[in-house]
């Protein structure tokens, strides 16, 4: 799994959104005429941004387009950016909120595009199961076994109230630390601690009976 | 008072999170080792963590940036806002390559225009800033002039920016709503989440952007505003031989109970809670980062006295606003008195500082407190911790050094209430005082006077005849304009801020109880079920 952000390592710095002085060059260069900057910026957080929106809205559709217009949206805002905040964090804001509040209008749409691909990617459900069964090792009973667990784990996920969904993407999926969170969801770490248990605790009843088999998974602690 | 079962099973979910106290993780380490089914909870929690943590990440689609490209360049040219429904047709759309193509001929023109008005926009808005302080400050109006026209010219290349403290407060509020006002129009084709997000971000943007930045390898200046004598000088002394040690170069360690020096650009807390040594009181340590010029700038006016205005650090079209709620601190910690901050960072509570309590606290436990650093325990081993974390130690490290350092003998142990210098010296002689900023000016001084505004630190000549307090580095801080060098770095700046509770939170109850409220990091207070 991602580890939460370690502060003390130079090899994740500016590559897993943290603060960074180069995000502050592009920023000014993008404020002074120079486009070259913001396409620096697009290109080196489009991942990061795509992936939580599409764990938030549950649709890689949806996701592309939330992604191309919380750029955008931070874009046109751009000459209010004050680096008071880091761009990654401001960034994720304004993506983080459009997912959720485009996840709260499409409410009927949210249930449908688990089962319903429309895009050659197919559906999170379909692509995860394929993901999974990519990376996970061993003989094929358990890659089976291991891609149907991760399939329950993101149904589970997407069956968790919006709140609750957001504050697991952002830590247990982005690794970010829970003072992260709190700013970009604009909610106190005490409410980020109690939704995040909340969230986690919901996952874990609903794979109730699962449990017990673990995926074997490469890359974790 | 005991926890819930709830409340412990959050406090099971933080622990695996690493995102608890000292005294918390004792907590849970005791409750965990001594209740099998709390033990089983943190398994299962465990696992849950684990499982969504494995879940496949998917990258954007190859083509999105290029996408995004395309669409902020024909909303340039075509200054037509990019909303959400636009973005949509257009990547569907029969004409994306035709646009895009068109684009591309005459984005130089137009991207040019567009970024042009934002680049005059920030200019208009430093210039409305400027006049209304000369409107309300004739006294700082040829200085501001002085500092507003440097800044124009050093914002094509970006070789030179200026610091200037002493804009009435009004000055912000007015720059504030002209944003406001500014956006209003962009704001209207926006969902209410969206306004209400731009609304939160104008009005209390914290500083946490330091938070995620990695200090490893930069300069530090170390600013120890701590308990009690004794540990302070224990303190700088193992900071400086183990940040040398490290390759940091500490530009300027500060240790006085007199000499709080506080100011900012940028800021953010790095520990809420204080070790167990003081249970009543909290310790807060910021970390500020700024131009070294700036920083040192806004330390020598802070230490003239209370700061009674924003600073403003301009760096080309770049502009920062110390927080008010920060410098008010400031003033408040040298007048001992009681303030009330604003600020989001420091909203939960009123720091008092030298509250006859928290002195009693500090007088009873200072031995103590030092010798928690041989522990791993308490405030001052959390403090020194956080300072080494960030310049990339780890704790076990920190450990170590703090008690090779505690048996050699090499931290200094003062009496208690003995006069603590306001600048140290370094192990190695180095006059501390002397900061990198002081010592980069003594040479650009030796050199003899810039031949332009960008080349290094300059005054108005007439306002630093007149001025009757020189600093060290020559700059007049009456004046209180400074223009640093292009080349000047940002630097760190770990101070440590000591708050009492809030009065109408009671004391967390002592005792020994397997489960026991979180402290002073607990949301509410916990009931029984």
């Amino acid at each position: 799994m991602k580890r939460p952000i370690d502060r003390n390592d130079p090899t994740l710095d500016g590559a897993t959104g943290r603060y960074s002085l180069e995000d502050m060059e592009w920023v000014n260069q993008a404020k002074n005429g120079d486009s070259k900057g913001y396409g620096n910026l697009v290109r080196k957080y489009q991942d990061r941004v795509f992936n939580t929106c599409w764990r938030i809205c549950g649709h890689l559709d949806d996701a592309r387009d939330l992604t191309q217009d919380a750029f955008i949206k931070a874009f046109e805002r751009l000459a209010t950016f004050e680096h008071r905040s880091s761009f990654y964090t401001w960034l994720f804001r304004i993506a983080v909120n459009l997912a959720i509040s485009h996840r709260r209008s499409n409410d009927r749409r949210r249930v449908v595009s688990m089962d319903a691909p429309t895009l050659a990617d197919g559906s999170q459900a379909e692509s995860l199961t394929r993901l999974a069964r990519e990376r996970s090792e061993g003989d094929p009973a358990t890659r089976t076994s291991n891609a149907e667990l991760l399939s329950h784990v993101a149904r589970a996920l997407q069956a968790l109230d919006d709140e609750q969904r957001a504050v697991v993407v952002l830590r247990d999926i982005e690794g970010m630390d829970y003072a992260a969170i709190a700013q970009i969801l604009n909610i106190a770490e005490g409410t980020v601690k109690s939704r995040l248990h909340r969230g986690r605790t919901a996952i874990q009843r609903a794979l109730s009976g699962l449990l017990n088999e673990t995926p074997r998974r490469s890359g974790s602690e | 008072m005991k926890m819930t079962r709830e409340q412990l099973e959050e406090l099971l979910s933080a622990y695996l999170d690493d995102e608890v106290t000292d005294q918390e993780r004792a907590l849970v380490e005791r409750v965990v080792r001594e209740d099998a089914s709390s033990r089983r909870i943190l398994d299962e929690l465990r696992q849950t963590r684990d499982l969504i943590g494995a879940l496949p990440s998917h990258s954007a689609p190859p083509d999105l940036a290029d996408e995004i490209d395309g669409l902020i360049e024909r909303g340039a040219l075509l200054d037509q806002p990019m909303t959400p429904q636009t973005a949509q047709r257009s990547h569907r759309g029969p004409l994306r390559v035709f646009l895009g193509i068109a684009a591309m001929l005459v984005i130089m023109v137009g991207s040019g225009i567009w970024f042009s008005a934002i680049a005059s926009k920030n200019h208009q808005q430093q210039l409305a800033q400027n006049q209304i302080k000369d409107e309300s400050s004739p006294k700082a109006k040829s200085t501001t002039n002085e500092a507003v026209k440097v800044a124009g010219e050093s914002a094509g290349d970006g070789s030179a920016y200026t610091a200037r403290a002493g804009a009435p407060a009004k000055s912000t509020e007015a720059l504030r709503r002209e944003n406001l006002s500014a956006s209003k129009d962009r704001k209207a084709d926006s969902s209410g989440l969206a306004i209400a997000l731009e609304k939160k971000l104008e009005k209390d943007q914290t500083f946490a952007e330091l938070k995620n930045h990695s200090f490893a390898g930069e300069p530090v200046r170390i600013t120890l505003a701590a308990k009690s004598a004794q540990h302070q000088n224990a303190l700088v002394s193992i900071l400086n031989t183990t940040l040398r040690e490290r390759g940091v170069e500490v530009v300027e360690t500060v240790a006085s109970n007199e000499t709080r020096q506080l100011s900012k650009a940028q800021a953010f807390v790095v520990e809420g809670t204080a070790g167990s040594n003081f249970e009543d009181v909290r310790s807060r340590q910021l970390i500020v980062r700024a131009p070294a010029s700036a920083l040192y700038h806004a330390t020598q006016l802070a230490a003239q006295g209370p700061v009674p205005a924003p600073l403003t650090l301009t760096q080309g079209t770049t502009q920062w606003t110390t927080d008010e709620a920060l410098l008010n601190l400031q003033s408040g910690l040298r007048s001992q008195s009681t303030v009330t901050a604003d600020s989001p960072m420091l909203a939960e509570e009123t720091p008092t500082l030298k509250t006859p309590v928290a002195t009693e606290r500090k007088k009873e436990t200072a031995e103590k407190d030092v010798a928690s650093i041989d522990s791993g325990n308490g405030s001052s081993f959390t403090f020194l911790q956080n300072v080494m974390r960030l310049v990339g130690v780890d704790k076990a490290t920190t450990e170590r050094m703090a008690n090779e350092m505690k048996r050699a003998g090499t931290a200094p142990m003062e009496a208690e209430g003995a006069e603590t210098p306001a600048n140290q010296r370094t192990p190695e002689g180095q006059a501390v005082g002397e900061s990198l900023v002081e010592r980069r000016l003594r040479e650009l001084e030796e050199k003899g006077p810039p031949s332009a505004p960008s080349a290094l630190a300059q005054t108005k000549p007439d306002a630093k005849a007149a001025s009757p307090t020189v600093s060290p580095t020559g700059i007049s801080v009456d004046d209180r304009t400074v223009i640093a060098p292009a080349d000047d770095p940002l630097i760190t700046c770990v101070v440590e801020v000591v708050l009492a509770p809030p009065t109408a939170e009671p004391a967390p109850s002592p005792g020994d109880k397997p489960v026991k409220p979180a402290g002073p990091k607990t949301d509410k207070s916990p009931s029984k079920n």
